[in-house]
Parts: C-alpha cells; structure tokens; sequence
C-alpha cells in the first residue's frame, strides 16, 4: 500500500485529492518499521509484550523500557519513535492523577483511552506540529474488568481482544487469533505472547532482542507490573522450544 | 483559592484582621438591614448567633464564576442605616441558616436520606416546609445543612460537572466521584463557607452509600450520618439504636423517629420531615407532616386548661 502523495504530503494540514493525510500515514510507517508490540486481553487479564530490538551490545539489559505503567492498573506499550513515545506516556501520566485527584476515583481505562487518543489527535489538526511518531496498546484493569485499547498515530482507537503494531503485526495478528482469549489465564497468556514474539522475530534482519513482558490481572492484584522474572524465564524456554519444533518441522 | 475584597468601611477593619484571604461582603438592599462586626462568630465557624449576622449575599466564587451581584449604593444606604441589634429588637434578619437536621442511613439494598423542613433567618422561620435533599444527578441526592445560599450554590457546580461527567462517562456518576467533587470544593474554600452536608446514593459497583462531608471539607464515608444543629441530640440515639442491614420499610421508619426527636429538641429543626429513598429501582420520596411524627415521652397531650390538670387528681377539699 505504498503510493506518493506527490504535493500532497507536505503538511499534515493538507488532503490529498482523494480524501488522505498523508503525513499521518507515513507516521504510520515510522510505526511499522518498530520492533513488534503484541496485546492480549486474557480472561482474568491484560498482557502486554514487547520486541525490543537492541541496537547495541552496550546497551545495559532492561533499559529503555518500552512498556510502561501509567497507573497503578494501566500499562502503556509504544511501538515506533520511542521519544515520541515518552511524550504521551508523560501525557497519560499525568491525565490519569489529574482525574484520580478531581474525581476521587482511578481513571476508567475506557476514559483514559480516550484522553490519549484525543492528544495523539490534537497533533494532527496543526501544521506547527507534527504528527507522534509512534503507535500505543494500552491495557488496564478497572472496576468494568480488563481492557484493552490500541491508539494508531492518527488518533484512531479502538478497544481490542487482541492487538499488535510494528514489523511482524500482520503475522502477530494471525497468531492472536488463532488463540482461545476466552479461556485463557494471564499465566498462559504470557506463554503465547512469548511464543508470538519469537516467531515473528526474523534472525536475519535483526540480530539481537530483548523481549519485555508485563501483565495486570488478579494474580498481580490488578496492579499493572512487570511480570516476575522466573515466569518470564519460563515463557521464554517454552517459546523457544516451539521454534525448535517449527524448524524441526 | 482568591477572595476579592470590597473595600467597605466598617467591616472592613474586621474582616481584614481575621482573615487574608479577603471575602466579599456585599449588602443587598433589605429593609432593616443590619452591617456589624458580624465576622467574628462566623469566621471562626459556628452558626451565627441570632443577634449577630452577617449580611453576607455573594461571594467570590473560586472557579471564577461571576460575583452575584451587587450594587455600591445599596452598600452604602446599609452602612448608614440601622444600628446594631443589641436594642432588644427580635432578630429577624441576615443570610438564610439552615440550622437543621439531616441524617443518612445505609440500609439493605440502598439508602434512606432524611431531613426536618425549617429554614430561619435568625430566629424567623423564612420557610417552614423547605427541601433540604437536592438531586445532584439519577442517583445521588445530597443533605443540606448550614448557610442555605452557600449549600445551594455548591450543589450547583457539583450538578453541572456532574452532568459532563456523566455524558463524557457514558454512564451513571458514581457516588464516590460526587461526594469527592463535593469535597474539593468544601475545601478548597472553607475559609467563604459554612456548609455541611451528607451525600447519598447508589451505583452499580457498591451499592448504597453515604457520604459525610462536615464544614472544613472531610469527607468520610460511614454507615450513617448525621448532621445540623438538632443532630447533637442523635449521637447517643443513633449508637444505641443502630442495626446493620436493616430493611427498606425500617429504615425509613428509622430515620423519621430520629429526625422527630431532633426537631423535638432542637428550637432550629421543625416543620416536616422528609426523607428520599434510593435504591437500584431508582428514586422516591416521601412526605410526613408534623401529626404524622412520632411523639417523644416528654410531649403531653393538649390540655384544655390548667385547671383540669389539678383536678385530675383527688384534691383534700378545702375546709373551712
């Protein structure tokens, strides 16, 4: 789905003839081009996971976080620009104490979600901005159960059983929905997410990555963390044990 | 929170010795109006004694809303007119107290809301059936007590962010999130109000609920509340006779023996009592006219005169 928008994608202020930005396009491209982000939304739970790809052997494992908590219940995944990134988590952050503070009550993941949408919107609308760089899978646990939402650059959200941005999406999505979500537990859930990741993950292009998983459901309190470091261990052996039996094949 | 000051003579020197954070006193025009050193029992928080009442009209709203109104001449003709009260004239005159009593109980299934119905104006009774439960939104109602303009004013702003809140939310407000709003306002502007007020209700994740916000801005929630001047004369009542899961019928009967006895003992609850009931089906009222209240040990029945109270009994006749 490649075309140019010759004369037309120039500003983010701009239609093209037939009735496109494309300056928020390519933004979804910035997104596209990211290591990939996968979210399920399990039956007692959200998980998140990303692919994080390290450019680096410098790099000291477990920076550059690409999962955040934005909330004590609601985690926040960025897939493409990762300064980008850190401005609507900064924004996210930040709704969701203001409304905790007016109201008296944490913010429903519906709302926030809409918040976040509304401001990766707000930078489309003017052309001394320009569009973020990067796409968001936002999952929480709130009184109305786990949710899931993903925010494209455009401002387009929707809520989701299951979700994934950046390169290896497409092949993400077709794992995703060959899931149960239904009947799946968090605990299991970080297993396929694991196994999801490595799958796309293509060795040729990409050397090296790190895989980040977190969750929030009732086995973490609902509270939105990191998921503990010895299941995390576990998902990874057993997906890697899956692409033995892909390769085997 | 900014209070704009007024410059006006005479209780100026008061008020800005008390308190930094200036008030608008403004005067309306009101026949035998009366401007005097009224700040002090109501700065320091108590309900103005008869004789001493502040003429206090508008205030300064902290969220910028427009001041409501006043007018420099008025002011003036106030000033120079009548004197202080301390000249044996009833009281009759300064802000609309609701000194009160109201009560809010969680039962089985819901809340009962009750209050008596007197608004006084020193010791005027500038209306004797008044409401004192007001909607803030389908399924939360809220108790006045205190200084009536400055209840009426905060449930305003609390129903109108409400309502965007419900239409942003796409569903009901919960009751937690009005007495919060409740709440902020009480205290971010304690210094300007003098209101106490119990926020009931119900939503779908925890039922019924009540909410105690008093003057200072607390909030607290509890079981049951109470609040106003009469309600000094319910603590002991209501912790001998409170149950736990009570059901609807005996919580409105509850709440109507307690809130007659306040008005019983208290000069400043009367009238009627009337109570709002809120539960998953919704919302209803209910009316109960001063013959319809129960009476207490204390009350006697009408005698026709005071000789038939003597000749009730076996006097020694008078021998000559």
């Amino acid at each position: 789905m490649s075309s140019i928008g010759t004369g037309y994608d120039l500003s983010v202020t701009t239609f093209s003839p037939d009735g496109r930005v494309f300056q928020v396009e390519y933004a979804g491209k910035a997104v596209d081009n990211s290591g990939t982000v996968v979210g399920i939304k399990c039956k007692d739970g959200i998980v998140l996971g990303v692919e994080k790809l390290v450019t680096s052997k410098m790099i000291l494992k477990g920076s550059n976080r690409r999962v955040h908590s934005v909330h004590r219940n609601t985690g926040l995944a960025v897939a493409g620009l990762a300064a980008d990134g850190r401005q609507i988590v900064a924004r996210a952050k930040s709704e969701a104490a203001n409304y905790e503070k007016v109201y008296g009550e944490p913010m429903p993941v519906k709302e926030l979600a809409d918040r976040v949408a509304s401001y990766v919107h707000l930078c489309t609308l003017y052309w001394w901005l320009r569009p973020f760089g990067c796409g968001v899978i936002l999952g929480g646990y709130d009184r109305d159960g786990p949710q899931l939402y993903m925010i494209e650059p455009s401002g387009l959200s929707y809520k989701y059983f299951g979700a994934a941005l950046g390169k290896g999406r497409q092949a993400a999505k077709t794992e995703i929905e060959k899931l149960k979500l239904s009947e799946l537990t968090c605990r299991e859930g970080i297993v396929e997410v694991a196994k999801i990741i490595y799958g796309v993950h293509d060795e040729a292009k990409d050397k090296a990555f790190e895989l980040e998983l977190s969750w929030v459901c009732d086995e973490s309190n609902r509270q939105h963390e990191k998921v503990p470091d010895d299941l995390v261990e576990q998902a990874k052996a057993a997906a890697q044990a899956a692409l033995e039996e892909m390769d085997a094949d | 929170m900014e209070g704009c000051s007024v410059p006006i003579r005479k209780t100026r020197v008061y008020t800005d010795h008390l308190r930094e954070n200036l008030r608008t006193i403004v005067i309306f025009t009101r026949p035998g109006q009366v401007a005097t050193s009224a700040s002090c029992s109501f700065l320091r928080g108590r309900p103005p004694l008869a004789s001493r009442v502040s003429p206090v009209a508008s205030r300064q709203s902290p969220l910028a809303a427009a001041p409501l109104g006043f007018s420099a001449t008025d002011m003036d003709a106030a000033l120079m007119g009548s004197s202080s009260v301390a000249m044996g004239d009833i009281p009759t005159t300064g802000e609309h107290r609701m000194g009160t009593t109201i009560v809010g109980v969680c039962y089985d299934g819901g809340v009962v809301l009750a209050a008596d119905s007197r608004t006084s104006t020193g010791m005027y009774v500038a209306n004797r059936a008044s409401d004192k439960i007001t909607q803030l939104t389908d399924n939360v109602y809220v108790c006045r007590s205190g200084s009536a303009a400055d209840t009426q004013v905060i449930s305003d702003y609390v129903r109108y962010f409400l309502h965007q809140h419900t239409i942003q939310l796409a569903q009901p407000a919960t009751v937690k999130v009005t007495a919060n709003l409740i709440r902020l306002l009480a205290y971010q502007n304690k210094n300007m109000l003098q209101a106490g007020m119990i926020v009931g209700g119900w939503d779908k994740y925890e039922g019924g609920q009540i909410f105690s916000v008093p003057l200072g801005g607390t909030i607290l929630r509890q079981p049951f509340a109470i609040g106003g001047s009469g309600s000094s004369y319910l603590y002991g009542l209501l912790d001998h006779e409170w149950k736990e899961g009570m059901s609807q019928e005996e919580a409105e009967k509850f709440v109507v023996k307690v809130v007659s006895l306040a008005i019983a003992r208290d000069g400043a609850s009367g009238g009627v009592v009337r109570t709002v009931t809120i539960n998953a089906d919704g919302v209803s009222r209910k009316f109960y006219p001063g013959d319809k209240l129960p009476l207490w040990h204390e009350e006697i029945e009408p005698q026709n005169s005071l000789l038939d109270i003597l000749a009730a009994g076996n006097p020694e006749p008078m021998v000559q």
